[in-house]
Order: structure tokens, then C-alpha cells, then sequence
């Protein structure tokens, strides 16, 4: 069955880099896109789908299994289908645009409006399953747990209080999610706590993903939430103030590259919170062959938050148009992923 | 292998996905306003700007002969200094709609107050998701539209003599 779901995972992989390197979607990751190249990968991914679908249909057998309702398998499995239904809602996503389009000839986009009605709310109840599962079944003291539980519950709704009051306010939803996600970052906490003082059997590569997961959830809910993005008009000379924000556009200079020519952009962000100053340089590349026009954003990554800057021109005037993001703890959304892929690595080279 | 009727199904469904990706690959996707030039605006709808209720879409623009939509905002400084030839666009035998992009309501209704309003609508458009459906790069943009919806000129950039004088030559 293992070898079954990695030719399924190998042919989804190829199936995303089809659909953003061919061009048939247009998508924020659809970048260095061609249809000429969509070919050899449809062709591919055609070769790989009928005979990963051939030597399973050679090679299956039908496997009976033994299936207790009160077990921790219940939970596995039913947190997999949390899983497989994200897969299917992002899948059906990206794939109705282009049916719709080729069927039918109606363009349509479908952005985040779609995928957080649909997956926000499950993600709740995953969060939440993703710690009380591994328990069950194992428990002598069913009422010691739900107290813990219910202990966590409480401490991760006063944390989420805290945020809450003091750093801005936002959705019941939202608030949910916040409770959620801490309750299993606590959560994941203590089992680390018990994995060191050896009160518990070792299953640190699990415990390390549920963790990651958790940070995972809660620093994009944090990101989502408390984003700063701004559209205005500069031309070079000029300073605009954002929130905290100085933003001083110094200059403009062209550079001749190989294949393009690129107008970049000097700004100077001085953050009048603490003085401190940042130097983004965005530009505007002009690729002749074919004749393309490209934006490229000037990113700085910091430890608290990224600063994102990109610039456009406008046709028949010295301003050009301005994009301006501050997005918080963006590089802890990179590492809660890497800490998710680590766990799976420590169970890889974990002895059994 | 045995043939059975599930998976020849099997097999027929995901030979029509790939056939949709092989003709979905000869579509141009591209987000290119230049083939906006002729084709027809269509599935929008506008509300208005102070939430009264009013919205407007593609019936009501049927009534007008020539409709010019042009997408705003109060933190664009070229959209001023185009104002004066929308003004007096809204003069002659146009209609003007004003999308405003990615703005407060506070500071559009200051600006048209300020400069003058020409749009016989104001629409919003705060996270800029209208203004991908006619292919919008940045602001200021105009589109001049016949009653067929039919999409007769794009201006990129603010409105000078040259455009103003192109849009009264089109619509005589």
C-alpha cells in the first residue's frame, strides 16, 4: 500500500510542476513558464500515471484488515482524511479554472476566498485531533487526560486572549484557529518535557511534527492576520510615511544585463519606531527576446518579520506605482515546515 | 491483467484529464491586456463606494453609447493630474465610471470633492480583485467600452491631450 500512495504522491509532484511551468495556470508560483516545455511534461506525467496505474492493477491484492473504532489507528486515519481532503480541495482548485476554461471557454480565478472557506474551519478540529490522538487507547486515566485537556484549552485561550487585546483584534474564526494551534504547540510542549525526564515512551519524531504543525498554523494566522500591505505612487526624490514607516525613495539608476535591462530602484526604510534603516533595491526588468516586462521585489528577511517592496512603472509619468509589505514572522512559517519534514526524517533514521 | 468495466473507467477518466491539459496547454493565459482590444466585458458588477445599496453591471452600461471606466485612487498622484481631462470627458456624450482602487472611502470621497467628480458611478474595488477582471497592471487605467460591452480602447497611464483627443475622435 506504501508503494501505492508514493507513486500517487510522485505523480501529484510531477502534476504541480506541470501546471506551473507549462503556463496552462496562471498562478503567483507560475514563473520561467512555457508551453513548448508543457509538452515534454504532459508526456511525461502521461508515461508515469498508465504505468504506475498498469503495474498496481498487475500487482494489487486485496488486503483485509482488522479495524477497532476505539484505537489510535481511528485517529491516524481519521486525521489522514483531514489531509486527503485539503489535498482534493487545493487539487480541485487549481484544475476546475482550466476544465472550466477548456470546456467551456468561461475564464474564472479562484484565490484565497475559496480555500479559506473551505479548509479553515476543518483545520480546527485537526489541530485538536492531532494531539488528543496519539493518546487514545494507551490512557489508564481517562480523567486525568480530559483535565489536561481542558487545562491546556484554558491556557491556550488566555494566550489567545492576550494576543487578542493587545496586538489587534479579528475573527471568531480566527480566534478559534489561534486556540487551536496553542493548544497543540503546549501540548507538543509538554510530551517534549515528558520525552526528556523519560516518564514517556519515545516518539520524538512525532512529537517534533506535531509541534511544527502547530507553529505552522499559528505563525501563518499571525502573518495573515497582522500583514501590512500598501499601494501608493512615488517618484524618485519623494519620501511617504506608512504606520512606522519612512520610505525614502533616494534614486534610480539602469543597469545592462546579458538579456535584459533593468531600472532599479533605490529606497531607504527607516522604520521611527527604533531609527533603524533598511536599503531595498526593487527593479523593473525590460527581457527583449521575447519583449517581457518582469517585476522583481526587494526582500529583506528579519527574524520578527519580512519587508517586501516591488515597483511598476506608469506610462507617461515620472511615478511609478509602489507595493509595500511588512509580513511578520514570515521565517518562522519556513522553519515550522522544516521542523514538520524533520520529524519525518528522525523517524526515517530512528531505529525501530 | 484482467480487463474489467472499473478499469476501463479508470482509464478513460484520466485519459480525459490529460486530453483537457493537452488542449488547455494551445490557451493563451497570458495576463496580457493586449487582447482586451475587441472582446467583450463580462460577469462584473460594481458597488457603490458608500455602500448605499446602489451597485451597477453590464445592463446598465448597455443604455450608455460609449462608457469610459476608469480605475482611481486618492494616493495616485497621475490619476490628478488626468482629472481635468476626465472632467471634461463627462461633458461631451460620454459616461464615466470611476473603479477605486485600493483605497479608503473617506479619502475618494475627499478627492472627488476636492477635484471634481465626473462618474456618473463610483464603484469599489478594495482588494483590487475587480480591477484583475479588465486586466489592470497599476493605476490610473481606462477602458472606453461601446453599448455592446465591447472593449474599443485601453489607456495605460493617465489621460493627456493625445488620449483625450483619441477618445473624442473614437466616439464621433
Amino acid at each position: 500500500m506504501g508503494d501505492h500512495t508514493l507513486s500517487f504522491n510522485i505523480i501529484l509532484s510531477v502534476t504541480g510542476t506541470f501546471l506551473v511551468r507549462s503556463g496552462i495556470l496562471n498562478s503567483v508560483h507560475t514563473f520561467a513558464s512555457d508551453p513548448s516545455r508543457g509538452i515534454y511534461i504532459l508526456s511525461f506525467l502521461s508515461l508515469m500515471i498508465f504505468s504506475a496505474l498498469t503495474i498496481f492493477f498487475i500487482k494489487h491484492k486485496k488486503e483485509t484488515y482488522n479495524f477497532n473504532f476505539k484505537s489510535r489507528e481511528t485517529f491516524i486515519l481519521t486525521n489522514n482524511w483531514f489531509m486527503i481532503f485539503f489535498l482534493a480541495t487545493v487539487l480541485i482548485g487549481m484544475l476546475y479554472p482550466i476544465f472550466l476554461d477548456v470546456l467551456t471557454n468561461v475564464k474564472i480565478s479562484v484565490g484565497p476566498p475559496f480555500f479559506n472557506i473551505v479548509i479553515i474551519p476543518l483545520v480546527i478540529p485537526l489541530l485538536f485531533l492531532m494531539a488528543i490522538g496519539p493518546k487514545f487507547g494507551w490512557v489508564k486515566s481517562q480523567n486525568k487526560i480530559v483535565k489536561k485537556i481542558l487545562f491546556l484549552i484554558l491556557g491556550a485561550t488566555i494566550i489567545n486572549l492576550f494576543i487578542f487585546y493587545f496586538f489587534g483584534k479579528y475573527s471568531l474564526l480566527s480566534n478559534l484557529i489561534f486556540i487551536a494551534a496553542i493548544f497543540l504547540i503546549l501540548h507538543s510542549i509538554l510530551e517534549i518535557i515528558k520525552f526528556f525526564n523519560k516518564k514517556k515512551k519515545p516518539e520524538l519524531p512525532r512529537i517534533v511534527s506535531h509541534l511544527g504543525f502547530g507553529l505552522l498554523v499559528f505563525f501563518i494566522g499571525i502573518n495573515h492576520q497582522f500583514s501590512l500591505e500598501m499601494d501608493f505612487n512615488l517618484k524618485a526624490g519623494e519620501i511617504k510615511k506608512i504606520n512606522n514607516y519612512e520610505i525614502n525613495f533616494e534614486d534610480i539608476k539602469i543597469k545592462d544585463s546579458k538579456n535584459y535591462q533593468a531600472i532599479i530602484g533605490k529606497f531607504k526604510l527607516t522604520n521611527l519606531k527604533n531609527n533603524s534603516v533598511e536599503y531595498l533595491d526593487p527593479e523593473i526588468r525590460i527581457y527583449s527576446n521575447p519583449e517581457t516586462l518582469t517585476y522583481e521585489a526587494a526582500i529583506k528577511t528579519k527574524i520578527t518579520s519580512d519587508l517586501y517592496l516591488t515597483m511598476s512603472n506608469v506610462s507617461r509619468s515620472d511615478y511609478y506605482n509602489i507595493k509595500f509589505q511588512n509580513k511578520p514572522f514570515m521565517i518562522w512559517i519556513w522553519l515550522s515546515a522544516l521542523m514538520i519534514a524533520s520529524g519525518g526524517f528522525m523517524y526515517l533514521t530512528s531505529k525501530k | 491483467m484482467k480487463i474489467s468495466i472499473s478499469k476501463i473507467i479508470i482509464f478513460s477518466f484520466l485519459i480525459f484529464f490529460l486530453l483537457v491539459f493537452w488542449q488547455g496547454l494551445k490557451k493563451d493565459n497570458s495576463y496580457d491586456t493586449k487582447s482586451l482590444i475587441g472582446s467583450r466585458i463580462s460577469n462584473f458588477q460594481l458597488i457603490d463606494i458608500n455602500n448605499n445599496g446602489k451597485y451597477i453591471s453590464e445592463e446598465n452600461l448597455k443604455k450608455n453609447k460609449f462608457t469610459i471606466i476608469n480605475f482611481f485612487a486618492s494616493w495616485c498622484a497621475p490619476c490628478r493630474s488626468e482629472h481635468k481631462y476626465l472632467l471634461s470627458l463627462s461633458n461631451k456624450k460620454i459616461k464615466l465610471i470611476g473603479i477605486n482602487f485600493k483605497d479608503k472611502k473617506i479619502n475618494a470621497n475627499n478627492f472627488l470633492k476636492e477635484l471634481g467628480n465626473p462618474y456618473k458611478f463610483v464603484g469599489k474595488d478594495t482588494d483590487g480583485k475587480i480591477s484583475i477582471l479588465f486586466g489592470i497592471y497599476g493605476i490610473p487605467e481606462s477602458i472606453l467600452i461601446d453599448n455592446n460591452l465591447t472593449v474599443i480602447k485601453k489607456i495605460i497611464g493617465p489621460i493627456d491631450q493625445i488620449q483625450y483627443d483619441e477618445i473624442l475622435k473614437l466616439i464621433q
